[in-house]
């Protein structure tokens, strides 16, 4: 009895402590020349203490691992592509402006900035048509395409650091040319 | 003697053993120290412990410093690992003593308890004050952290960083404005022709106005994808410095160009000012696609510059120091928690050390009592230690040399004592003379092997009452002999007494002597000794004088008498024939027993004077064949010769032998011819002569044998006494003679009977 009342206060702590209690990743994929593309957006990403840490100037990333895996019975899922695409968004208090640096497996690819926070927000939670692979799928094959999302850094408390920090989303579709 | 004297007067010194070793020495290896009692490495650890506090102190003091991802990623979770560690080990140390304690006190191994229990006053000690410690740390670092977050302090900050950023908000917005009405302006000024007096002559006034401090015109060159931007004219006030960098204008301008929403950006500059710029698109009058572009730029002093960001950059630290305000008080907290886990794994590790320091000693000084008691004595203690541990582990180690040494003292003792107990028992088994030894109860403790044979006792007697074994009927004139040991307090009592044995007369000197030690009886020794051939040689040595003396009193008249009757006889030789035939008749007669008398003393003398043989290597064999040959031709008596072929040359004297030869065979043709009429020439009979070589004993054996009426029961023992006859005509000394040769051949000699009848003489002589 003790231990179980033990278990369910670390469990809450450590859901009180994360910040991406209440988000979802929504995934979608597109085949198109049999190059797989990927879009994908967290719903209620931002909680009030990413919120807080991205107005205080903090850098904030948001980093998303994007894998395509391939269904297997009797096996672990074989990974055929994965790519981490991250948004670093740091708020400029004296412009009132965020810049924000996509980087897309360790490249820096656009730098982007706004005034509107809600605009900032949308691009550090939504991705359209990123091109995840080009590997030839097998035709008929079982397909899923799974989605990692986390902040850094993690406002963790000290009771017990080791809490998930990530929200997950995956999609599954059957290669049809 | 000398045996004893070797033995007892061996030195001691060379005896005993060297002193041992202490660290060496051992036939079991005493437990050597564990490498975690060894003094340096305690303290390289305590060292290395030490080191890793302060550098997480030192980190713990630059945690406000460090980046927020190393903050919260590794620091903090560095701390906590280090928290359950400590955690771990202090419930695995705390749990294996549980477990050891419990199971030492199922052993009822010594210390376990007061091990414990110090552990336990160590625990209590530190729980109490590092527990204190913790709570109110925590608190503290609460309360300090929920002050670092005061209103005053943040509403300060708030409005400092909304006037910084509202005048830079402000200079974009007039930037932004003047940028589009100068753009506005340029419409109709040739910017497409690149018509630059016209185009100067529009912005100049702007900026000697003073309401731009920089303006810059761009041309659009056409029909260009992307498209470029070629500078035209600029213009800057005075208050512009000259090392103005156009670069970040070029690229504003190409992205404006090119789109973008993004018209605006804040350039620093090196001499520390900044510059405002915002840019607006230039298009001709009927609103179609652009042709140029203009950026009106505002310079901000360094200083003001300079502020404005301090005032962000301390308005951002504050909000990200609230927003990092978790892990930090994490690791202050898990700071904590490490400290106050440290103290009690400290203080248990000591209590445990300090316990191992006092027990192991004491543990190690049991145990070497321990091997010390099971007679290991050459079991050390290797000192740990120079204080009084170590002190009282020499000290153990001197009393166990001094121990060693005893032993081997007593051990060497113990051999001699052994030896001379060896000795004692080996002169015991060898001597003639037979000792028994009787406790108090009278039961038969020892018994020497000349005792068993004397008395024909086997060693079952040992341990049987004394009364018990000697109540046997030939034994039983020796009952009498403890009590008689007994009468003399203290003295020694002694007989002499005669056995019959076996048909054999057997004299024994009997010593009995009471075995007292301080007063207290300790039982009776009892020593035979035979007496038997000294008694016979004192007998011989006795019939011998006599028969010398008879010799020499008997033959000193014959002579006289003899001559007396011869010249009575010559002297009546002319008297009458009457007178004549009585005196030759008398004088005949006496003349006869004279003769007769002196024959009788030759034997005499001749058994006196017996000479001392001369033994020469002779065949034994042969000595009997000329022997036996004087008895060829009696007509009823058969001689039988049972020679042993591998009789080897014996040393005898041959004409004494002959002579025991013929008178044994006398002796059995007289006891043959006795059945009849006295006379050997009637002798019927069988008379066997045996000879067998006993190689063992190195001993001639012969045995003369004959089937007449044997020895009777009475005459058996006296036999061989001189002028013992049991046939009344000749002197006796036949045997004794025999009896004097064999033994002066350092021989033997026997009589007995046969079956069914008959008797037979035994001679065993040594080759």
């Amino acid at each position: 009895m003790r231990l179980r009342v033990m278990l369910l206060l670390a469990c809450w702590l450590g859901l009180a402590t994360t910040a991406w209690a209440d988000a979802a990743v929504q995934v979608q994929t597109t085949l198109h020349d049999g190059e797989v593309r990927v879009s994908f957006q967290v719903t209620e990403a931002v909680s009030e203490s990413v919120r807080a840490a991205i107005q205080s100037g903090l850098p904030t990333t948001f980093a998303y691992d994007v894998a395509l895996q391939q269904s297997s019975r009797w096996w672990f899922d074989k990974t055929i592509a994965y790519m981490r695409v991250s948004a670093v968004v740091r708020f400029d208090n004296l412009t009132r402006r965020y810049q924000i640096t996509f980087i897309e497996d360790g490249r820096v690819e656009e730098v982007r900035t706004t005034d509107d926070e809600g605009t900032a927000l949308q691009w550090l939670t939504n991705f359209r048509g990123r091109r995840l692979s080009s590997h030839r799928l097998v035709e008929d094959g079982e397909y899923h395409v799974s989605v990692k999302a986390q902040t850094r850094p993690r406002m963790l408390g000290w009771a017990w650091p080791w809490t998930p920090g990530a929200v997950l989303g995956s999609v599954s579709f059957r290669f049809r040319p | 003697m000398a045996i004893f004297t070797r033995l007892t007067d061996a030195p001691p010194a060379a005896a005993a053993p060297p002193a041992p070793d202490p660290a060496l020495a051992g036939g079991r290896t005493p437990p050597q120290r564990p490498l975690r009692d060894n003094p340096i490495f305690v303290l390289l650890a305590i060292g290395l412990l030490v080191a890793a506090l302060v550098a997480l102190v030192t980190l713990a003091d630059r945690s406000t410093g460090l980046s927020p991802a190393l903050l919260s990623e590794v620091v903090l979770y560095a701390l906590v690992a280090v928290d359950l560690t400590m955690l771990g080990a202090l419930a695995f140390v705390l749990a294996r003593n549980v477990i050891k304690l419990l199971v030492e006190r199922r052993r009822a191994l010594p210390f376990a308890r007061f091990r414990a229990k110090l552990v336990a006053a160590m625990l209590g000690l530190a729980l109490v004050p590092a527990v204190l410690v913790l709570i109110v740390g925590s608190e503290l670092i609460r309360n300090s952290a929920s002050r670092w977050f005061a209103p005053p302090i943040d509403d300060v900050l708030a409005a400092a960083r909304e006037i910084a950023s509202d005048y830079y908000q402000d200079t974009q917005v007039q930037t932004g404005r003047q940028a589009v009405r100068l753009a506005r302006l340029l419409s109709t000024s040739g910017i497409e022709r690149g018509d630059v007096a016209t185009i100067r002559a529009r912005v100049s006034p702007e900026v000697a106005s003073g309401r731009s401090t920089l303006v810059e015109v761009y041309r659009i060159a056409p029909e260009t994808n992307p498209l470029e931007v070629i500078p035209l004219f600029d213009v800057a006030a005075p208050t512009v410095p000259r090392d103005v960098p156009r670069a970040s204008a070029d690229r504003l301008a190409a992205r404006v160009a090119g789109g973008s929403a993004d018209t605006r950006v804040i350039e620093p500059l090196g001499s520390g000012g900044e510059l405002v710029r915002s840019a607006s698109l230039v298009r001709l009058p009927d609103g179609m696609a652009p042709v140029g572009v203009v950026i009106v730029s505002e310079h901000l002093s360094g200083s003001l510059a300079q502020h404005s960001r301090r005032i962000v950059e301390a308005y951002e630290g504050y909000q990200q120091l609230r927003v990092l305000r978790r892990p930090i008080e994490g690791v202050y907290l898990s700071f904590f928690l490490m400290m106050t886990l440290f103290i009690l794994v400290s203080a248990t590790w000591l209590g445990l050390y300090t316990a191992k320091r006092i027990t192991r000693p004491i543990g190690l000084l049991a145990a070497g009592a321990r091997e010390i008691g099971q007679g290991n004595f050459d079991y050390r203690i290797e000192p740990e230690s120079a204080d009084e541990f170590g002190q009282l582990v020499e000290a153990f180690n001197t009393m166990a040399g001094e121990l060693e040494q005893s032993r081997a003292e007593v051990q060497r003792k113990g051999r001699e004592v052994e030896g001379r107990s060896r000795y004692i028992e080996t002169i015991l088994k060898r001597i003639a003379t037979g000792v028994i030894s009787l406790d108090t109860r009278g039961r038969i403790n020892t018994m020497n092997s000349a005792a068993a044979r004397l008395l024909g006792l086997d060693q079952s007697a040992v341990g049987q009452l004394f009364d018990d074994v000697f109540s046997r009927q030939d034994l039983r004139p020796l009952l009498s002999i403890p009590q008689a040991a007994a009468r003399t307090r203290g003295g020694t009592a002694g007989h002499e007494i005669a056995l019959v044995r076996d048909g054999r007369d057997l004299h024994l000197a009997v010593a009995a002597t009471p075995l007292r030690d301080e007063g207290s009886s300790e039982g009776t020794v009892l020593v035979f000794d035979d007496v038997t051939p000294l008694i016979r040689a004192q007998r011989v040595s006795a019939w011998r004088d006599v028969a010398r003396r008879l010799a020499h009193e008997i033959k000193n008249p014959l002579t006289p008498i003899q001559l007396s009757a011869e010249r009575i006889r010559r002297h009546f030789t002319t008297a009458p024939p009457t007178t004549r035939e009585l005196v030759d008749e008398c004088s005949t007669n006496i003349i006869g027993a004279v003769e007769s008398l002196k024959g009788l003393v030759d034997e005499f003398s001749q058994f006196a004077r017996m000479p001392t043989p001369r033994a020469v290597p002779s065949d034994l064999h042969a000595l009997l064949d000329e022997a036996l040959a004087l008895y060829v031709g009696l007509p009823r008596l058969t001689v039988v010769r049972e020679y042993d072929p591998a009789m080897p040359v014996i040393r005898v004297d041959p004409e004494q032998f002959k002579r025991v030869v013929i008178n044994l065979v006398d002796n059995a043709v007289e006891a043959l011819a006795a059945v009849h009429d006295g006379l050997p020439a009637s002798a019927t009979g069988t008379i066997s002569v045996q000879t067998t070589w006993d190689e063992g004993h190195r001993l001639a054996r012969l045995v003369v044998g004959d089937d007449g009426p044997g020895l009777g029961e009475a005459d058996r023992s006296k036999l061989f006494l001189p002028y013992y006859s049991t046939k009344g005509r000749d002197s006796g000394l036949g045997l004794a003679i025999v009896r004097r040769i064999i033994v002066e051949h350092g021989g033997t000699i026997e009589a007995a009977d046969r079956m069914p009848h008959g008797a037979a003489f035994t001679l065993e002589i040594p080759a």
